[in-house]
């Protein structure tokens, strides 16, 4: 036998021992199938589906992760127990928003009385609408922007708006190289950084982290409440919902006595500390 | 000329009509959609789980309760903001009027024959009464869709027995003379509304967890189901082959009458368990002995012995005849690696 | 090999030794067609949660199309189990029991002897050779044990296939008519057939896919493959080193008896024809027919 042979067929017989020992593994595998008590899921080889991870979850009780202030991320995952007018559409996310990457898609959960209604506006306003106030009408204005891609829409189509839009509204400065009111490049880097090491950080490092981030906020008590812009005042508004691109029936609806008329009723009957910002959640910021 | 601007006038209309009804698509006299319409109208419970309160008009428009108004089953919600709404209760009779009777409709009728079967935690056949594990209307049915788009439609002649679809809806509807006139002007664009993997998915979401079934002091149904020839049937989408209920369920009963084998009436006691497999499409003559096949075996000493030492002989031998051979095969490829290696060498001849 | 066909052919100057006779190459050519085809249609249902089972029904054309392949393959299979008992009986009394008669001879004794030495039956020598090759394989010796027409692994795999078929034929004609056999069987006898179907198919494939094919294809002497199924006949250095008593007695008999050899080359050879052949061939022609013009 020559060399090359030899050196041949140790390769075989190692090759071939390696593939005995697995066929003997698979063999283990279909021969022992019949005595798994395993449930139906642990056959499926794609694992858990999304609906059995709710289950367990509900088997487990109430999710800690979610029930601890963060908020939950994803608008489009509905727990089966409340889908009977669950829609098939999947509304669109956004991944431009800064505060988003943080708060989540559905990022109120304070304010029982109102947390949905604040919910749905977040859908289609950026956080900056409402939680920076712009007084200085000048050199700022308000744009829709694209969730996905972050392009500036230059007229919104309102039908489109009324349902899943894919756009949403935030204040830019007028003019000036970083347009950004909040989502500075400096402010995004400084984020990603502190998303890094948040796990390491002491606690003192942390709040004084977050109070950098949030510094361009305003203040809780002073955000844009719900009837400077739901007035019958229309002038008086704080959104120049004609700038925006509202047509003229779109703004009667939203001034209308509908909308300002259960504005006031919740103010006066329901929530009269209406966005009185609670030691809890000022802390928390 | 005249007749012609008529005409217009109608095709006018006609385009005018269709995108108003395209624009309003739900009678919503209390104007809930003003909020609901949005679809980000939603929190995370206490629970930390997300809830949608948004409805999508379009599809509830396709649905089977489009023309219920939202107070028609959520009849405690009457203030804004809405007080912490309770459950709907399917057993509400809402403002529909039963075609034919003019009576409010109502799924009470259902939910009496649910309380006959073993889903009903009172039942004495059930093993472990933990109520909230009971299966109550909308864990089994969402929403469902009943204006088919124009594919989803099947002839009524390609569903199994006419008859059998007729005594599904009579579960609903009164079985008169004035229903099946209704039922037969219908029937031409009905589909098969429950596919057969849905039937399987649906009693699966309990039926195949392994805790609910230890909870319950059960075994898995759906597992054990999936691994007969029924289940991969079923899995591999062969028509008309039978699903839980087609078993479980007597032949023209309501789906929700789903009795323990221990009652004498239900479709799956001993004694008659072998009718529920006669039918003309399935197993035409069966004798009575054809109904102790069991259908959902479980390998476990103590209920079904034979069973299981079948199976342990079954392993046994395979498992003693192959690896003894693939052990022999790796000796050897072992052996080939080192030819020239042994302990004692013999001569040879 | 009674029959006078030849043991050994002389191609390209080696010698290949007869293994398989034509009727058993073709009883193996329609085991292994039914064999993959059961095993095709059968396993994705036995193993329906794996996600490549639906494809290959898919593949296949549906469940309708598998189940209607599944009991034509296995039709197959069970009529040739019974064309081999009707084989061997053929071959007991065309090769024994009919001469024996003939010539008076017979004996019951003589008879066991026909039975015990035949190729496939299962002898002392086999349980010596499994120990004579652990003991090669635990390298006591340097020796691989002699074997003969057919060594104790392939009776293994011919006897695995003797018990399967009536365990897998009895079982699937319990699970085709489920309600002939619960007319005179308890209804558990059907779900015990199902598990010792699907059981057994699944030692018959683990030992077929892997102790077969390694032993007669893929191991060393032989990889890729080995051409006995397809010819019937083993090269010499094969027989030589696998089969060394059976080579021995081929090469006795063929001593003995040297018209049970026959070499293709030689006959090749013969075949052949020269230029200067040919051209004899066609002067000769023209010349007799000249002849014969010249005679009138």
């Amino acid at each position: 036998m020559t060399k090359r042979n030899k050196t041949l067929k140790k390769i075989y017989c190692i090759l071939g021992i390696a593939i005995m020992l697995y066929c003997g593994y698979i063999v283990e595998i279909l021969v022992m199938h019949i005595w798994h008590k395993a449930p139906q899921g642990e056959h499926s080889a794609a694992g858990m589906s999304e609906a059995d991870k709710q289950f367990q979850e509900m088997l487990a009780g109430v999710d800690k992760e979610h029930s601890a202030g963060v908020s939950f991320k994803d608008i489009n995952k509905i727990h089966e127990l409340y889908d009977f007018h669950k829609s098939d559409r999947e509304a669109l996310l956004d991944e431009q928003n800064l505060c988003v990457s943080c708060h989540g898609d559905v990022p109120h959960d304070k304010k029982k009385e109102i947390r949905a209604f604040l919910n749905m506006h977040a859908f289609f306003m950026g956080c900056e609408t409402c939680h920076i106030r712009t007084e200085d009408k000048i050199n700022t204005k308000f744009i829709w922007y694209n969730k996905t891609d972050g392009a500036e829409a230059k007229d919104i189509d309102l039908t489109q708006y009324l349902g899943d839009t894919p756009y949403k509204l935030m204040p830019v400065k007028r003019s000036g190289e970083d347009k950004s009111l909040y989502d500075t490049a400096q402010m995004r880097k400084y984020v990603a950084g502190f998303k890094e090491n948040v796990a390491d950080m002491i606690p003192s490092a942390k709040s004084a982290s977050m109070k950098v981030i949030h510094r361009p906020m305003t203040e809780l008590k002073e955000t844009v409440k719900c009837e400077e812009c739901h007035t019958s005042n229309r002038a008086a508004g704080y959104l120049p919902f004609k700038d925006i691109g509202y047509p003229e029936r779109r703004m009667n609806q939203l001034v209308g006595n509908e909308v300002v008329g259960m504005i006031d009723k919740y103010k006066r009957f329901y929530i009269p500390d209406f966005l009185t910002p609670n030691e809890e959640a000022e802390s928390e910021k | 000329m005249r007749i012609f601007s008529i005409f217009a006038v109608m095709i006018f209309s006609m385009f005018f009509n269709f995108s108003v009804a395209n624009a309003q698509t739900i009678t919503d006299d209390e104007n809930c959609m003003m909020c609901h319409k949005y679809p980000g109208l939603t929190r995370v419970n206490d629970e930390g789980y997300l809830r949608l309160f948004y409805v999508d008009s379009e599809r509830y428009d396709h649905t089977v309760h489009t023309k219920v108004k939202c107070s028609g089953c959520h009849t405690d919600i009457k203030e804004i903001p809405h007080k912490e709404a309770k459950q709907v209760d399917c057993a509400t009779e809402c403002h529909i009027k039963e075609s034919g009777s003019e009576k409010p409709f109502s799924h009470k009728k259902i939910l009496k024959d649910l309380q006959t079967s073993i889903h009903n935690p009172e039942n004495e056949n059930v093993r472990a009464k933990i109520v909230e594990d009971f299966p109550t209307c909308t864990d089994c049915h969402k929403n469902p869709s009943y204006r088919f788009l124009e594919k989803d439609v099947d002839e009524l002649a390609s569903a199994r027995h006419t008859e059998r679809v007729f005594q599904k809806c009579s579960v609903c509807h009164d079985n008169s003379s004035q229903y099946r006139y209704f039922f037969n002007h219908v029937t031409h664009r009905i589909k098969d509304l429950t596919p057969h993997e849905d039937v399987v998915a649906t009693c699966s979401k309990c039926h195949s967890k392994q805790e609910m079934a230890e909870k319950h002091k059960l075994k898995n149904a759906a597992a054990t189901y999936l691994d007969t020839f029924h289940g991969k049937a079923v899995e591999f989408g062969l028509d008309n082959a039978p699903t839980c209920i087609d078993c479980h369920v007597k032949t023209g009963e309501s789906a929700h009458k789903i009795m323990s084998y221990k009652n004498p009436q239900s479709a799956t006691y001993e004694e008659t368990r072998y009718l529920a497999c006669k039918d003309s499409d399935c197993h035409a003559d069966p004798g009575k002995e054809f109904g102790m096949i069991r259908m959902h075996t479980v390998i476990d000493k103590d209920i079904y012995p034979i069973e299981f030492y079948v199976a342990l002989g079954f392993t046994i031998l395979t498992i003693g005849a192959f690896y003894p051979l693939l052990g022999l095969m790796i000796l050897e490829l072992i052996r080939e690696l080192f030819p020239n290696v042994s302990f004692r060498r013999r001569k040879k001849k | 090999m009674m029959r006078k066909m030849p043991l050994i052919k002389i191609k390209n100057g080696e010698k290949h030794y007869l293994k398989m006779t034509v009727g058993q190459k073709y009883q193996h050519y329609i085991l292994m067609t039914t064999f993959i085809i059961l095993v095709l249609t059968g396993f994705p249902l036995k193993f329906h949660y794996y996600p490549w089972a639906g494809s290959t029904i898919d593949f296949l054309g549906g469940l309708v199309v598998t189940r209607t392949l599944h009991r034509i393959a296995g039709v197959i299979m069970c009529a040739l189990f019974f064309y081999h008992w009707y084989y061997l009986f053929r071959n007991t009394y065309q090769y024994y029991i009919g001469p024996a008669r003939k010539t008076g001879t017979f004996s019951w004794k003589e008879l066991g002897l026909f039975i015990y030495y035949s190729p496939m039956c299962p002898r002392k020598k086999d349980w010596d050779d499994i120990v004579d090759f652990v003991k090669f394989a635990f390298f006591f010796t340097d020796e691989r044990p002699k074997h003969e027409r057919f060594h104790w692994r392939e009776k293994f795999d011919y006897w695995a296939v003797f018990w399967g078929i009536p365990v897998l034929g009895i079982t699937g004609i319990f699970l085709w008519f489920p309600v002939f056999a619960a007319s005179f069987l308890p209804g558990w006898a059907v779900n015990i057939s199902y598990i010792a179907h699907s059981d057994e198919a699944m030692l018959a494939v683990s030992v077929i896919f892997i102790w077969h094919m390694y032993n007669a294809h893929v191991n060393y002497d032989k990889f890729p493959m080995s051409p006995l199924f397809i010819t019937g006949y083993l090269p010499e250095d094969l027989m030589k080193h696998e089969y060394y008593v059976e080579w021995a007695r081929i090469n006795k008999v063929v001593d003995k008896d040297p018209a049970l050899m026959v070499d293709l080359d030689a006959e090749k050879a013969n075949e052949a024809i020269s230029s200067e052949e040919k051209l004899q061939i066609i002067r000769d022609q023209i010349a007799f027919l000249k002849d014969g013009e010249g005679e009138k």
